[in-house]
């Protein structure tokens, strides 16, 4: 995992990046937050360490500016410990987390694990209910005899359905998920998924009731 | 006209297979006339209809290690007259197995599902094999095999793969078809939904 620290206080800086490559991660340190939006142009990293207080540009203004961009790195702020209205201008600014000075090596290294699990959903590939499978990467929906391939909204729906059987999710939920016009849109997802079940063979469907859709056996 | 090898070979049961054809070809017309007054839509994009020719059907007794004669493959082979029907929607397959499976004047030998049970590489299709009980050429099985107009796609390019003997990252190719099958099997389904839900309006 590649890690970028925008950091100023050189000693801090040394010390985090140290830590950060005992712990197998590779880092590299800007010292700005011109710096930071210039190399964040060119290169990819996984997640930023990013603190508030620098020169030329500050960390926020170096977030805002990030996520204008359409830039949607995860980003670790390292507040100061008193100032609040950093914390909530900071998150509001599109950060991931924040983590108050002073802070303890092994919270910091908590809260870049955290950071990247979320971001990564590298924590769920296959989701499997009964004798079926669904492959969040790939999007193949596989039974004991017949596999089929959905596509990007049908994947997505299932597999909220897949998490959460037997409960009822209501349809306000399942049309912004799948960004759905209308009630008809939405139904007509549901209508793929029950035929993509029944062809692979589930022994289980999605079925309508008077406010919500709910996976049934 | 027939060529001189495939008379040779046949003799004289090529006119009782031809006969077959024309009588198979004559029950295809008739059940599309009578599921396109059924449902109002004829269900049937096109259909081919073939006898197997020499080398193919030698070929197969070969690979089988059976003997290579006419008499030899009138008793091993199935498939020496075949018919297939390509169809517009899923539904319509598994309409009309079930018009053949109720004709009193079929008989099926063997049904091979591969849509519900697709083959490993990710071949769809329904497979038939049958015999007209009496009349005209009723003593010779045929296959029937359906499919929908994506089925046939990708079988006529998995076909045309499966001759190239030297192909690079075969794996890899393999593994892409049957992605693609899965995937056209899946726009299937979701047409046969389209369809339905039109019906149901």
């Amino acid at each position: 995992m590649k890690l970028l620290l925008v950091e100023d206080e050189r000693n801090l800086s040394k010390a985090i990046v140290t830590i950060l490559r005992m712990n197998e991660y590779e880092v590299d340190t800007v010292e700005n937050g011109i710096e930071a939006i210039n190399i964040m142009k060119e290169n990819y990293y996984d997640g930023i360490i990013s603190d508030i207080m620098m020169p030329k540009m500050d960390g926020i203004a170096f977030l805002e500016n990030l996520r204008e961009n359409g830039d949607f790195t995860p980003v670790l702020l390292l507040t100061a410990k008193a100032e609040i209205d950093d914390r909530v201008k900071g998150m509001d600014a599109g950060a991931n987390d924040y983590l108050p000075k002073p802070f303890a090596m092994k919270e910091l290294l908590a809260r870049i694990r955290m950071m990247l699990r979320v971001s990564k959903h590298n924590e769920y590939d296959k989701i499997s209910f009964d004798n079926i499978t669904l492959s969040v990467e790939s999007l193949e929906l596989k039974g004991e005899y017949a596999s089929v391939i959905l596509n990007n909204r049908e994947g997505q729906l299932l597999a909220l359905f897949l998490h959460n059987p037997g409960k009822c999710i209501d349809f306000a939920t399942c049309q912004n998920l799948i960004k759905a016009e209308n009630d008809e849109e939405l139904d007509i997802y549901i209508s793929y998924i029950n035929n993509k079940l029944k062809a692979v063979q589930a022994k289980f469907i999605v079925n309508k009731m008077k406010n919500c859709y709910r996976l049934e056996v | 006209m027939i060529d001189k090898k495939t008379y040779e070979y046949y003799g004289d049961i090529y006119g009782t297979l031809e006969a077959l054809k024309n009588r198979g070809v004559e029950s295809i017309e008739k059940l599309k006339k009578f599921l396109t007054d059924k449902y109002d839509i004829d269900p049937i994009e096109h259909y081919k209809c073939r006898i197997k020719s020499v080398d193919s059907l030698t070929g197969k007794l070969e690979r089988k290690k059976l003997a290579t004669d006419i008499d030899s493959a009138l008793i091993n082979i199935n498939d020496i007259v075949g018919f297939r029907v390509v169809c517009t929607f899923l539904g319509e397959i598994f309409k009309i197995v079930d018009e053949i499976k109720n004709n009193d004047n079929i008989e099926v030998l063997q049904d091979k599902d591969y849509i519900n049970r697709p083959k490993a590489n990710g071949y769809r299709s329904y497979h038939l094999i049958l015999k007209y009980k009496d009349g005209v050429a009723s003593q010779i099985p045929f296959e029937l095999q359906l499919r929908t107009i994506s089925m046939d796609s990708w079988a006529s390019l998995e076909h045309k793969l499966k001759y190239k003997h030297d192909v690079k990252n075969e794996t890899l190719i393999v593994n892409e078809l049957k992605r693609c099958a899965d995937e056209m099997a899946s726009t299937d389904l979701s047409m046969q939904t389209i369809h339905d839900l039109i019906k149901k309006s």
